[in-house]
């Protein structure tokens, strides 16, 4: 995250990852000593094997053999199950783990500063709310776990050979440095192969979604041949790069097989010569190459796994970083009463940054309880400021605003909120019912209100009605008037209206002027509004421009004055709406 | 590349025509797997010789010998491993590549009709995951089912060479095994889509917080949107714990046909060892043997259940391969110039939909004038110029363009004689001059690209941008305003010198005054012969028209020159009205 404030370093994952595991450290226990003891079992089987040679096969001794042959049945049992208990609960561990991180995750998100919204992407932030946090996730089923327990599974096979004959394990292990070395070489290829593969794969993917988003396009414009050529190129582009690195996959065959190769020949010749020296009985010689012949195994593993580990680690980083955003202070807390709604602005500048010009300059103003005032001027005025502020997203220099003389920053932000009711130019919409996205799941709102609401706003969809992603099987239109219906919903003190800017049909938007009539009756409100006809309908215009008021009266007064407004006015305010509606949300 | 895509003997037998088409991949990938697997069959013998001469007490010499053999085969298995991966490797990537072209291709050449009915992110999946799955299933699953059955086929008989008895005893309950694998796999296979599931339901809950962020923290609900994430959660935490306990089954059941031989085989085998009947080099052969058939049997089940998920994929592929263009046919007369447009009693609905979006339209264009369209939200304008565009045919009555109807041009021809620039604006995320010369062959450059940008006044505008021509538009590039896309996309629909330009409602959100001026400017084009259609709001686009054309509720309330119809027509007087009153306003 480049534009993040802060940034964490691994021994700071780590130590997350840690706090995380020791939530449940006899669990952890558990899953760890089930993995030593899958390591035991399974050395103990050779063993097993070459004591029948040397106890019961060549001393012919009958009973012995059986006694031996029950204790590997017996291995093989308790082998399996402490391997089921660790592949199982080391996912499971994992599961809960990233339960935890996701709940962390998810209510820090949601508590963060609007500001932080403001220069992340959603995709970003959603990214490593799931992809990221499930990246983590491989290192408890994965990463970590693989390179763990091969590692232990490594060390096991080494102590029981050395257990054998430390003089032979040494011998024949002489060349395993070398091997080890060249076969690290070759997966750091790979490691960087595989980069470029994916850059490949996604380069063609990012082609083929454009293409296919834009086929009418390319079909209207007569550039089907020049696409596919195009496409050709880029796949085989990926071809190539997808040969080399099978090349270099491959190209750990021969490594690990000349490795594997000279393990267990060493073995059989050295332990060989061992044996006619009478050194090293037959069966510990059977079982010493059984040994070698499990020695390459888990460090192919090993090697193969660490990428993914490093993959996991670059995501809980982001993850862990995200975490240590600065979350929003002083939000929680209840208002005494209700609110009447009188608003009162003085001497008011604020900047986004001490670096950036002033958004707003020197404003003062009052708004009376149940007054309706709409805001007016081109992008940029600071009309959202004054928005963003009133809603506590940023805080105003101290003295400078006052909601029914309580100062503005000792009210706390959630409970102040609540009592602003916010209609966005684009509604949000969640996934529910349409009751759902009225009430957004407050329980305590009654059912006759929602259709009360639905009433006055004119919304004549049925309550149960399942809303798409986004909102998608509503009309914008429809989607207004949920959040019209929102309001009544809630019924707060204080209105925001950021009139939508977009061409609506017209029956849409005679309900929608009725609806804005209903609402902001009885409230106070403030309306960013881009109609001629909604302002008229407002107690006081005020005019910003650049950050200050420009001029203050009521619409017929502002009108004859021949000031901006007037000048706005006639441009058909459309002009303005244009540009805003192409710029978003204005904050910088 | 072959140019006809996908051939019937692709679509009956995938498997078959990817081996024929390359067959040396495929052969030399065999070749060396039956040697790697001869080899990988022989080396226990050769330790088997080698543990006897060792407990028969023979030289070192001879025990050197022995390794050296043995080493000798090992190392062979360095090189014919190698060899099959490389082999496998060529083959499954070659013949992924080839699928995905032809895939690929017949997409894009299918009419928007197709494009209507499915979402970009699914057609995006079949090019990308099915062809993907189906080349492992060309892979590694072929690859794996091969190995598995040429290891059987080998190791057992050497097996039986051994001691038929013990063989026959000790691999009892191996067939058992691939069936097991493959209903573990299937479980997985149902468990992890029920995980995917859960995810994109975090995913989706996940997304909408975040981009109603303003609405979450405005109306204070981030205590209870978390409650309900934490249901979400909970519920992805108990799927993957269902796919944890399926998969934590693998390993046990994969290994569960040589658990158990290897336990009978100490049973069996103990009466002839404590006899001396048999060596003991035998009895660690035999031992190793028995572990060998881990892996075909594993390789059995996983090969089957990657095949099977292979041919599922290829199943969606098929279906878009399935899938025709729905233009009838395409002619080839001759098509040079503009002379007229006309609709004679055209109807149009979709296919499969009762409901006509228009009926009884019948107008005409000539060479040189302009033809306005006018009507209500949802009256069939673009859907109007789709069809002089040719993306549909119309359901009744005919298009005739000089004369002749719609279909007996080529296509290609049809579109180059036509322009449309849509309603809705796509950029690709390339230059702006790539955007803006899309329409043209090679040659067009920032110099050209200035001057039709100049034309839609847009020029100053991408000067000011950090890299201007060369700056990088569409998703991934700048961000430019819902005007400033329109602009760009007028410019490249103009550059390309067709002679009728088609224009849907170009200007919405381009401001008053730029419009004026791109009004001006296609005045201009008028005057020197460009025919134009456009689609329009704003009464003063209009009334620059020769002709009007007006659409209400599916069908033509009126056709005619300008003036008389702006007398006339009761849905251009209310558009009069309206605008009147705004203008008033202002």
């Amino acid at each position: 995250m480049h534009d993040s404030l802060v940034r964490v370093n691994t021994r700071q994952v780590l130590r997350r990852i840690v706090s995380y595991v020791g939530r449940h450290p006899w669990v952890f226990t558990l899953i760890v000593a089930s993995v030593f003891a899958t390591a035991a079992a399974s050395r103990a089987l050779p063993w097993i094997i070459g004591q029948i040679i040397d106890r019961a096969v060549l001393p012919k001794n009958n009973e012995l053999f059986l006694r031996l042959a029950f204790l590997y049945l017996g291995m093989e049992i308790v082998k399996t199950v402490f391997q089921f208990i660790q592949t199982y609960q080391f996912q499971k561990f994992g599961n809960r783990m990233l339960f935890y991180v996701r709940e962390d995750l998810y209510r820090h998100v949601l508590n963060l500063p609007l500001d932080f919204f403001n220069r992340t992407p959603v995709g970003r932030v959603v990214t490593r709310m799931t992809n990221d946090v499930g990246s983590i996730g491989e290192l408890f089923t994965d990463g970590v776990v693989a390179v763990f327990t091969q590692g232990v599974v490594l060390i096991a096979t080494v102590v029981a050979m050395s257990l054998i004959s430390w003089k032979l394990t040494l011998l024949t292990l002489i060349t395993a440095p070398v091997y080890i070395y060249v076969t690290y070489r070759v997966t750091v290829r790979i490691r960087l192969l595989l980069h470029d593969t994916k850059a490949k794969l996604s380069a063609m993917n990012a082609f083929l979604a454009e293409n296919i988003s834009g086929i009418k396009v390319i079909q209207l414009y007569n550039k089907t041949g020049r696409q596919n050529a195009r496409f050709f190129q880029l796949s085989e582009d990926y071809r190539l790069i997808n040969l080399r690195m099978i090349k270099s996959y491959a190209l750990l065959q021969p490594v690990l097989n000349l490795f594997n190769a000279t393990l267990i020949t060493s073995a059989l010749y050295l332990g060989g010569y061992f044996h006619l020296q009478d050194a090293l009985p037959l069966g510990l010689l059977v079982t010493f190459i059984m040994y070698a012949q499990d020695f390459i195994h888990p460090i192919r593993d090993i090697l193969e796994k660490v990428q993914q580990f490093q993959n996991s680690l670059t995501s809980a980083e982001r993850v862990f970083t995200l975490l240590e955003e600065p979350e929003e202070t002083d939000r929680a807390g209840e208002l005494n009463s209700a609110l009447r709604g009188e608003i009162e602005i003085r001497d008011l500048s604020f900047s986004y940054r001490p670096d950036l010009p002033p958004a707003l300059k020197n404003i003062s103003m009052k708004i009376l309880p149940g007054e309706s005032v709409a805001l007016v001027g081109r992008t940029g005025s600071g009309k959202t400021t004054m928005i963003s502020l009133l809603q506590r997203f940023y805080d105003v220099p101290a003295g400078t605003m006052w909601i029914d003389g309580q100062a503005i920053e000792t009210i706390p932000r959630q409970a102040l909120r609540r009592r602003l009711g916010v209609i966005q130019q684009d509604p949000v919409l969640f996934r529910g019912t349409l009751e759902f996205n009225i009430t957004l799941g407050h329980p305590e709102i009654p059912l006759e209100r929602v259709e009360l609401a639905c009433r006055r706003v004119g919304l004549k969809l049925p309550l149960a009605l399942a809303i798409g992603e986004r909102g998608g099987n509503l009309s914008l239109g429809e989607r207004q008037l949920v959040a019209f219906a929102r309001i009544f919903a809630f019924d707060p003190e204080i209105l925001i209206l950021d009139e939508a800017t977009a061409n609506i049909d017209s029956e849409t938007e005679q309900l929608l002027k009725k609806a804005t009539d209903e609402v902001t009756q009885g409230r106070t409100s403030l309306v960013i509004a881009h109609r001629l006809s909604t302002i008229e309908h407002c107690d006081r215009v005020v005019v910003l421009d650049q950050g200050t008021i420009a001029e203050t009266g009521t619409p017929a007064e502002l009108l004859a004055r021949g000031g901006l407004y007037a000048q706005l006015a006639s441009a058909g305010l459309k002009s303005m709406r244009i540009a805003e509606s192409a710029d978003g949300i204005a904050d910088p | 590349m072959e140019t006809a895509p996908a051939p019937e003997s692709l679509q009956r037998r995938p498997l078959l025509f990817y081996m024929r088409k390359y067959p040396r991949a495929m052969a030399v990938g065999f070749g060396f797997l039956l040697v790697t697997n001869i080899l990988d069959a022989m080396w226990p013998l050769v330790l088997k010789e080698g543990i006897d001469r060792i407990s028969a007490g023979v030289n070192l010499d001879e025990i050197g010998r022995t390794c050296l053999l043995f080493f000798c085969i090992m190392a062979g298995l360095s090189i014919t491993r190698y060899g099959w991966r490389v082999g496998f490797g060529r083959f499954h990537t070659l013949a992924a590549e080839d699928l995905r072209l032809r895939t690929f291709r017949h997409l894009t050449a299918l009419t928007p009709g197709f494009f209507l009915k499915k979402p970009v992110g699914e057609l995006m999946s079949v090019v990308t995951n099915d062809v993907q799955t189906f080349r492992n299933a060309l892979g590694s699953g072929l690859m794996v089912f091969a190995d598995g059955i040429i290891i059987l086929v080998i190791v057992i008989p050497v097996m039986m060479s051994l001691n038929a008895w013990w063989t026959l005893q000790s691999l009892a309950f191996l067939p058992f095994v691939p069936v097991l694998i493959w209903w573990v796999m299937k479980r997985i296979h149902v468990a992890t889509r029920e995980q995917q599931d859960a995810f994109a339901q975090v995913t989706a809950h996940s997304q909408e917080s975040v981009a109603g962020i303003r609405v979450v923290k405005g109306f204070g609900l981030e205590d209870l949107r978390l409650k309900q994430f934490t249901r979400e959660n909970r519920r992805m935490e108990d799927a993957s714990n269902t796919s944890a306990r399926i998969d934590s089954f693998f390993l046990p059941v994969m290994e569960f046909g040589v658990t158990t031989g290897t336990v009978i085989f100490l049973f069996v085998a103990r009466q002839d060892l404590l006899s001396g009947a048999i060596t003991i080099g035998t009895f660690v052969a035999f031992h190793r043997y028995i572990l060998k058939t881990v892996w075909p049997m594993t390789a059995l089940g996983l090969g089957l259940s990657q095949l099977q998920k292979g041919f599922a994929a290829f199943e969606r592929i098929r279906e878009i391969f399935a899938e025709k263009a729905d233009l009838a046919r395409e002619g080839d007369r001759p098509l040079r110039a503009f002379e007229s447009l006309e609709f004679r009693h055209v109807g149009f609905r979709y296919k499969g939909s009762m409901e006509w979006i228009f009926r009884g339209l019948n107008f005409h264009v000539q060479k040189g004038q302009s033809l306005g369209i006018a009507g209500p939200v949802g009256a069939g304008k673009t859907t109007l110029m789709a069809l002089i565009t040719r993306q549909f045919d119309p359901t009744e009555g005919e298009i005739l363009l000089n004369g002749f109807p719609l279909q007996e041009y080529r296509l290609e021809d049809v579109r180059r004689c036509l322009t449309l620039v849509p309603q809705d604006v796509f950029l690709f995320s390339e230059t702006v001059t790539w955007n803006v010369g899309f329409g043209l062959d090679d040659g067009f450059g920032d110099i050209e690209a200035e001057t039709a940008a100049r034309h839609v006044d847009i020029h100053e505008e991408i000067a000011r941008l950090p890299e201007g021509y060369q700056s990088l538009v569409g998703e991934k590039g700048v961000n430019l305003s819902g005007g400033q896309r329109q602009r760009l996309a007028l410019a490249r629909g103009l550059v390309t010198k067709s002679h009728v330009l088609l224009l849907d409602d170009v200007l919405s959100a381009v401001d008053t005054k730029t419009e004026a001026r791109i009004d001006e400017m296609l005045k201009e084009l008028r005057r020197a012969g460009r025919t134009q259609i456009l689609v329009a709001h704003r009464l003063s686009t209009l009334a620059t028209c020769d002709l009007l054309l007006v659409l209400t509720e599916g069908r033509q309330e009126g056709f005619g020159p300008r003036d008389l119809m702006l007398q006339q027509n009761k849905f251009l007087q209310t558009l009069r009205m309206i605008q009147n009153q705004e203008d008033q306003h202002a």
